[in-house]
């Protein structure tokens, strides 16, 4: 069995509700997206610019190979790809709060809530705080978690994220919707 | 807060979705009244909305760069646009300059990659500048790091003119894996072009440097992977010098050992425009170099790429869907008007070229590099390219462009036998008395060649049917119907003869050329008469084809008489000069050393009376010297071949092979008349043009390394001998190593001439040693028709000689010996060897009992002969024969004291 076809199998068993493959599979995709991340954050400006749905492609092309005609293990891939994303993105979101405020995590708050979107402002400690509203938002609604996960991590559009999660668009952004406002409640200071 | 807080908190915002702002007061006071979420906090979540709009809309990732590796050249981070993560990336580099990174100083950044950064550093002992590139250890696995490792040997290998030499890759103590490499001040391939706006001719001739850099890697078993423009740099010495640079660095820091694929191996790396199909399943042989070659060349010449990507991911995943496909737009139809005016010539053959090196299939595509570089190359020269089928009518087209002269007669003469209008060949064929004329006006116009290839299109029966015949069908047809018609127009008949016999000969096609240019002459004859020019001419063309049919005696025979006419009518000088040419090459075959001379002086002395400044006179002198040479006259013979390497470097460029060739016999004749140091200037300047234009491990590269390695033995200069023999040897083993098996007899003589350099340095063991592997290269035993393997018995002889193992020696000596006096006669070269080497033993042995001494005394007559025969005084063979003999009378006469007393 060549890797491809491994991850393909992975990945079908993962779908089909296996947690194992899931395990399985996470450490390949992450390997690739840091080192992708990696390039990100020491990025120099050459004009190019790449959303996370392309880098989740790359990710994607190099793993799984050709054949982007295997349109349902693309899709599960991307959400696959999406949870390792997070994954890297908190490392090293992590990584540099430590190296900055040697660890004390605890008064993390949302730097810019009134002004520009967080991703714009890209700081380590936006990306926590999202990373773990998000997982408290997953215990009570894991689907709407799931949206915010897909959207915010994975770059995916409405429909992709309803094809990645079998729901109607509607669905997704009503999810999309109510996620951020609970979200946003959550991370906003002194509220 | 509780999670029943929250979750009621959610389902609360949920339902609030469906309420009218202005109910959301009424409605919030309404849904909290049972808790635990209070109404006013409902409502300054609710109130939240308005800012909701960007909200984790963009992406965590948003507007990265990928595919970036590193980029040396990449000095244009502006700072105006640099966002805060920038800022935080710039921040945290954990190098600045006056940092000391193994033996280097970093002093200026040059550029910021993905994985790391680029410095221009200095190294102080021995002082140079370097560009390093530094990798963040954090940016790599431990995988990767042994594979980095395990690579930067491979790397060090490579050594061409037009590679950036890597100096030094290591490791910093702190883990972060750097790159010292040579350090070009040039431009990236690209800007170079756009600022100085080259022809199509030079962006080719850049191009080839560039292929050649590439080639050599190969050889050395490096794929580049990355190659794009910014990893190509420019520099502008008298001419633009070509550096690629980052060579198997991919390779080096991305790539893990074996084939662990699953473990984030096999990543993609590489700029997507430059990566063919294959590269993104991570699948790279040398073949994904071309793909990337005919990309840089599509771009180089027509200024733009043949695949560009769109903003954002859509932009990615149709781009790899467009390099899949393949579909590329051809250069000579996507090309930047007017701005590069060459849209017409990259018609056909270019396109063709382009379309093969960058085949969606790698199996389609060019091999290797040298197959594309072979395709240019002709492309360069109007001949036909490998990349095209070869239709008979594109033929036409590139023999029209090439010999513009002969071939519009050619040419009409076809037209006129395939368009079946025989009646109106003469009027056309007496414009053929004007066809320098014609020429002339018509040189510059590709036009005609169309206009030709056109009509030859509409004439031909064949073309409506679709197929293209060839030329070989095309000439047997017009040879067939030209049998049994015009016997009332001879000399129509007897043009249209030669024009068909002459385009069979240019083919090859020897058997079916004569008779056609014998019965031109014939017909020539009965119409103008014996002494006509046009019979001259028929004579040329017939012992030509004697000549390339080896019938020297034939050829000889016509040259002559065409001579006799051409010299009878003022015009012909040339032509006149042309066969004295041919014949004093047959006199040479004859070694009739005088014949020779007197005929190239005719020949060179009349082409320069017409001032005729072109290749042919410098092939003239060139031949001309080599005869004085051989006559002794080393003196002319220098100042002749110097006048040939001036002329052709005037006419051809300096580092053109002709040139390269002339300088060899240069070289070699200087080497034969122990003029060292002459010697050796010129077989270094052969050297280096043909790494130039052959690349590293080429045959004539390889000749001209052990020419040079020769002088430098003689000179003395054993270190430098030692390299290059070295090197020739290298070069060898590794063209056996990919299966050229009968270069093994090359192979054996590199040892042998690399023991012979130890045994002159009094390195007698490693002499052996190195005796007995050029044997057990040939195969451990003496053969027939192969002397190395004696030579190699001969070597060992010599070395157990001088280490005082006689009779062993002796017997080694007398089995070379007994080989060679019944291979090579009793005068040859290899007997002046075994004949010295016995002599020594036998008068190192002295033994009264065998006669040693009266041994010696005949054997030490018979080399010094052989010697004196072949080599000058003072040359290195003679030398030491002449002193061991001075030795050997020496004892002789000590002996005879011994004696008497």
């Amino acid at each position: 069995m060549n890797d491809t076809s491994e991850i393909t199998a992975l990945l079908d068993r993962w779908k089909n509700g296996d947690p194992a493959a899931l395990e399985r599979l996470l450490p390949i995709v992450y390997d690739e997206l840091k080192v992708i991340a990696y390039r990100q954050f020491q990025k120099e400006k050459s004009g190019h610019t790449l959303q996370p749905t392309a880098i989740v492609h790359e990710t994607y092309l190099k793993i799984l190979g050709q054949d982007p005609g295997r349109v349902d293990n693309r899709i599960h891939f991307y959400a696959l790809a999406a949870k390792a994303m997070r994954q890297v993105l908190v490392d090293h979101s992590r990584r540099r709060a430590a190296e900055k405020r040697a660890g004390d995590l605890q008064r993390m708050t949302l730097t810019d809530a009134l002004g520009r979107p967080l991703s714009v402002t890209g700081t380590s400690e936006d990306t926590l705080a999202v990373h773990q509203a998000l997982e408290r938002l997953a215990e009570i609604r894991p689907r709407a978690a799931r949206v915010v996960e897909l959207r915010y991590f994975g770059g995916m559009s409405l429909d992709q994220t309803a094809e990645v999660l079998s729901v109607t668009q509607k669905t997704v952004v009503r999810d999309w919707q109510t996620a951020r406002l609970w979200l946003l409640d959550r991370l906003t200071p002194n509220r | 807060m509780t999670s029943s807080y929250e979750s009621r908190l959610f389902s609360l915002l949920e339902e609030a979705a469906t309420w009218p702002q202005e109910q959301w007061q009424t409605r919030a006071e309404a849904a909290c009244a049972d808790g635990p979420v209070a109404a006013t906090a409902l409502l300054a979540a609710l109130r939240r909305s308005d800012r909701l709009e960007a909200f984790l809309e963009i992406p965590a990732w948003e507007g990265h760069t990928a595919f970036d590796g590193l980029d040396s050249t990449a000095q244009n981070s502006t700072a105006q646009n640099s966002t805060a993560l920038d800022k935080t990336a710039k921040a945290e580099s954990p190098w600045k300059i006056g940092d000391r990174i193994g033996r280097y100083r970093l002093q200026e950044p040059l550029g910021q990659g993905g994985m790391g950064e680029v410095f221009l550093a200095e190294q102080e002992e021995p002082y140079r500048r370097v560009a390093l590139k530094l990798i963040r250890a954090d940016a790599i696995s431990h995988a990767t790091l042994d594979r980095f490792r395990a690579e930067q040997r491979a790397l060090a290998r490579l050594n061409h003119p037009h590679v950036a030499q890597l100096h030094e890759a290591d490791v910093t103590p702190e883990g972060h894996p750097f790159f010292a490499m040579e350090w070009v001040d040039g431009l990236p391939i690209h800007k170079f072009f756009e600022e100085r706006q080259p022809d199509l001719d030079e962006r080719l001739r850049v191009f080839l440097d560039v292929c050649a850099a590439v080639r050599h890697a190969h050889q050395k078993q490096v794929v580049h992977r990355d190659l794009k423009p910014s990893n190509i740099l420019v520099a502008e010495d008298e001419s633009p010098v070509v550096k690629v640079i980052d060579f198997g660095i991919a390779e080096a820091i991305d790539r893990p050992l074996g084939d662990v694929r699953l473990s984030g191996a096999g990543r993609v790396y590489g700029t997507p425009e430059y990566l063919s199909p294959e590269s993104f399943e991570g699948d790279i042989d040398t073949r994904a170099d071309v793909y990337a070659l005919g990309v840089l060349l599509y771009e180089l010449v027509t200024g733009e790429l043949p695949f560009r990507r769109g903003e954002g991911s859509a932009g990615l995943q149709d781009l790899v869907q467009q390099i899949r496909r393949g579909d590329v737009v051809e250069p000579s139809r996507a090309i930047d008007q007017p701005s590069l005016p060459w849209a017409q010539r990259l018609r056909g053959d270019f396109d063709g070229i382009v379309r093969k090196a960058m085949h969606p299939n790698r199996d389609e595509r060019y091999d290797t590099v040298a197959d594309l570089e072979t395709d240019l190359k002709r492309f360069l020269s109007f001949r036909p390219v490998s990349a095209r089928k070869a239709g008979f009518w594109h033929q036409v087209r590139l023999v029209l462009k090439r010999r513009r002269g002969t071939a519009l007669a050619a040419a009409l003469v076809l037209f006129s036998l395939t368009a079946g209008t025989l009646g109106a060949t003469l009027g056309l064929l007496q414009a053929q008395r004007e066809a320098e004329e014609a020429r002339l006006a018509l040189e510059a116009s590709e036009e005609l060649s169309q206009f030709l290839a056109d009509l030859f299109n509409e004439a031909d029966p064949n073309q409506a049917q679709g197929a293209e015949p060839t030329a070989r069908e095309l000439l047997d047809q017009g040879a067939e119907r030209l049998r049994d018609r015009l016997q009332d127009q001879p000399l129509t008949r007897a043009r249209l003869t030669r024009t068909i016999g002459d385009i069979y000969a240019k083919l090859g096609h020897h058997e079916d050329a004569d008779p056609l240019l014998v019965e031109s002459l014939q017909l020539f004859r009965e119409h103008y008469g014996d002494s006509d020019p046009e019979v001259a001419r028929a004579l040329h063309g017939i012992a030509v084809l004697k000549t390339k049919a080896r019938d020297n005696d034939s050829a000889q025979k016509y040259f002559e008489q065409a001579l006799a006419i051409q010299e009878e009518h003022p015009g012909q000088e040339s032509q006149a000069a042309l066969s004295l040419y041919h014949l004093g090459v047959l006199a040479v075959i004859q070694k009739d050393w005088e014949r020779a001379q007197s005929l190239f002086q005719r020949a060179c002395g009349s082409l320069e009376e017409v001032a005729l400044e072109d290749e042919f006179r410098a092939r003239c002198l060139h031949a001309y010297g080599e005869v004085h040479f051989q006559q002794k006259n080393y003196d002319e013979s220098e100042r002749l071949i110097q006048e040939s390497i001036q002329l052709r470097e005037r006419l051809q460029g300096p580092n053109h092979p002709h040139v390269a060739s002339s300088y060899r016999s240069l070289c070699l004749n200087n080497r034969k008349i122990l003029r060292l140091e002459k010697a050796e200037v010129a077989c270094s300047r052969t050297l280096t043009i043909r790494r130039q234009v052959y690349g590293e491990n080429d045959y004539r590269v390889r000749t001209s390394t052990e020419d040079l390695a020769v002088v430098m033995r003689l000179r003395k200069r054993y270190d430098e001998a030692e390299r290059l023999f070295h090197l020739y040897e290298q070069s060898l083993a590794l063209e056996i190593a990919e299966g050229k098996t009968e270069k093994t007899r090359f192979h054996a003589v590199a040892w042998n001439r690399l023991a012979w350099t130890s045994w002159l340095q009094g390195e007698y063991s490693e002499a052996e040693e190195r005796y007995r592997r050029a044997y057990a290269i040939s195969g451990n035993s003496l053969r027939p028709g192969n002397s190395s393997p004696a030579i190699s018995v001969l070597g060992i002889g010599l070395s157990h000689w001088k280490q005082g193992r006689l009779d062993s020696a002796e017997d080694h000596l007398l089995e070379a010996h007994n080989f060679f006096q019944e291979n090579d006669g009793p005068d040859s070269s290899n007997l002046g060897w075994t004949t010295w080497g016995l002599a020594g033993v036998y008068r190192d042995r002295r033994d009264p009992t065998k006669n040693d001494l009266e041994r010696a005394q005949e054997l030490y007559e018979q080399s010094l002969r052989i010697r004196r025969q072949r080599y000058l005084e003072g040359h290195e063979y003679r030398v030491i024969n002449e002193e061991d003999y001075q030795e050997f009378l020496r004892i002789l006469d000590e002996t005879r004291d011994e004696i008497k007393s």
